[in-house]
């Protein structure tokens, strides 16, 4: 294995008293899908935000195909694809507006690949963005974050509030995304299901600490355990635990 | 004659994985393709499904597949041609006996750590044994 797609060194964010992030180190190797998981408000999205440059960290930094990810933000900006946990795409346009509009601000973009994802997906393009459904809506912003070709897609709870079959679609969409030799994803969830049919690299977090860090396989064959029990082993509360 | 194993082999081809499981899936597949080689469903030269095919199929990370076949590979079960795909390999007939004996002894070492549960004696397992081998099918 190469150099890691992403290295996470330290990172903290605090809220006033509240420490969001706490001294947070992992590694995501390049090439692999990773499942960063952790319970509402454990500190996922504001990780991932601190890895797209939308806020600053307290303290500790992190590389991103091995550039910083606030010094070399631009060019991460053409090599990174992100979808943000609720994003926000101008409604007012039609599907087909939006795409280019958004080709706009890339030097290389990849139209034929949105092209096909849209019409996978079942996207309107003549739609309004304001028309979509939730499930059309998360489709969209994924095809759009894929159109610069990224080597590294970043996903905050991408399936959240999608049906069982509209997620389905979603996953497939995913691994067809990994497909491409080298791509590394990083998909945030408490979706421990579906974490478990995709990653190869599993990372948890509780009250913004980190708890584990490992190939998804060999953290089930030491623990022999199923994903979700050793989730709850690792973040339920004793109490939860036992009953 | 019902068979004790846990899949009906001429099945075998379509693999049965389960994410779920505290089995990691590569070695699910790593276990199924072993099981369906021993059993002779896949046999000398037979063609795997690719690693995209069955990525996609099963809805499964490619990187877990192309895992599963290199494990295979290193057991000597698989082999890649150059640009034409992965295939059961010329010797796998050979593999099979040792294989079929791995189930086998596995099983019969499952039975031997009931007995011992149970505080049963070497001769009553042996005894055991001896009437069902006697028995007809």
């Amino acid at each position: 294995m190469s150099q890691a797609a992403i290295a996470v060194r330290g990172l903290c964010k605090r809220f006033g008293k509240r420490a969001a992030v706490d001294n947070l180190s992992f590694e995501v190797p390049t090439g692999s899908v990773c499942g960063f998981l952790g319970r509402n408000g454990a500190g996922k999205s504001t990780t991932l935000r601190m890895l797209m440059n939308l806020t600053d960290p307290s303290a500790g930094d992190a590389l991103l195909l091995g550039l910083d990810s606030r010094a070399h933000h631009t060019e991460l900006m053409s090599r990174v694809g992100y979808v943000a946990e609720a994003p926000i795409l101008y409604d007012w346009m039609t599907v087909r507006e939006l795409v280019r509009f958004t080709s706009r601000f890339y030097k290389k973009w990849n139209a034929p690949a949105v092209d096909e994802l849209l019409r996978r997906f079942g996207v309107d393009e003549r739609q309004k963005v304001r028309h979509l459904s939730r499930g059309t809506h998360a489709q969209l912003a994924l095809a759009l974050a894929m159109g610069n070709d990224p080597e590294l897609l970043i996903l905050d709870e991408p399936a959240t509030g999608l049906d069982v079959l509209v997620r389905r679609d979603f996953l497939e969409s995913i691994i067809q995304i990994v497909q491409q030799e080298g791509r590394t994803v990083l998909l945030s969830s408490h979706l421990v299901h579906e974490v478990e049919r995709v990653a190869d690299q599993i990372v948890v977090i509780e009250e913004g600490r980190l708890r584990v860090s490992a190939r998804l396989d060999e953290l089930k064959q030491q623990a022999g355990q199923s994903l979700e029990e050793i989730f709850v082993g690792l973040v339920g509360r004793r109490e939860e635990a036992r009953q | 004659m019902k068979s004790v194993l846990p899949y009906r082999y001429s099945d075998m081809v379509r693999l049965k994985l389960d994410p779920a499981s505290p089995i990691p899936m590569y070695l699910q597949i790593v276990e199924q393709v072993r099981r369906a080689i021993a059993a002779g469903a896949l046999k000398a030269d037979d063609e795997m499904a690719s690693v995209r095919a069955l990525a996609s199929e099963h809805l499964i990370n490619p990187n877990t597949v192309a895992r599963a076949y290199l494990e295979l590979e290193h057991e000597g079960l698989l082999a890649k041609r150059r640009g034409a795909g992965t295939y059961v390999s010329h010797d796998a007939e050979g593999l099979r006996h040792a294989h079929r004996a791995r189930i086998v002894n596995e099983l019969i070492d499952q039975a031997l750590a009931a007995a011992r549960e149970f505080g049963w004696t070497a001769q009553q397992v042996r005894q055991a044994v001896e009437e069902r081998l006697e028995r007809k099918p």
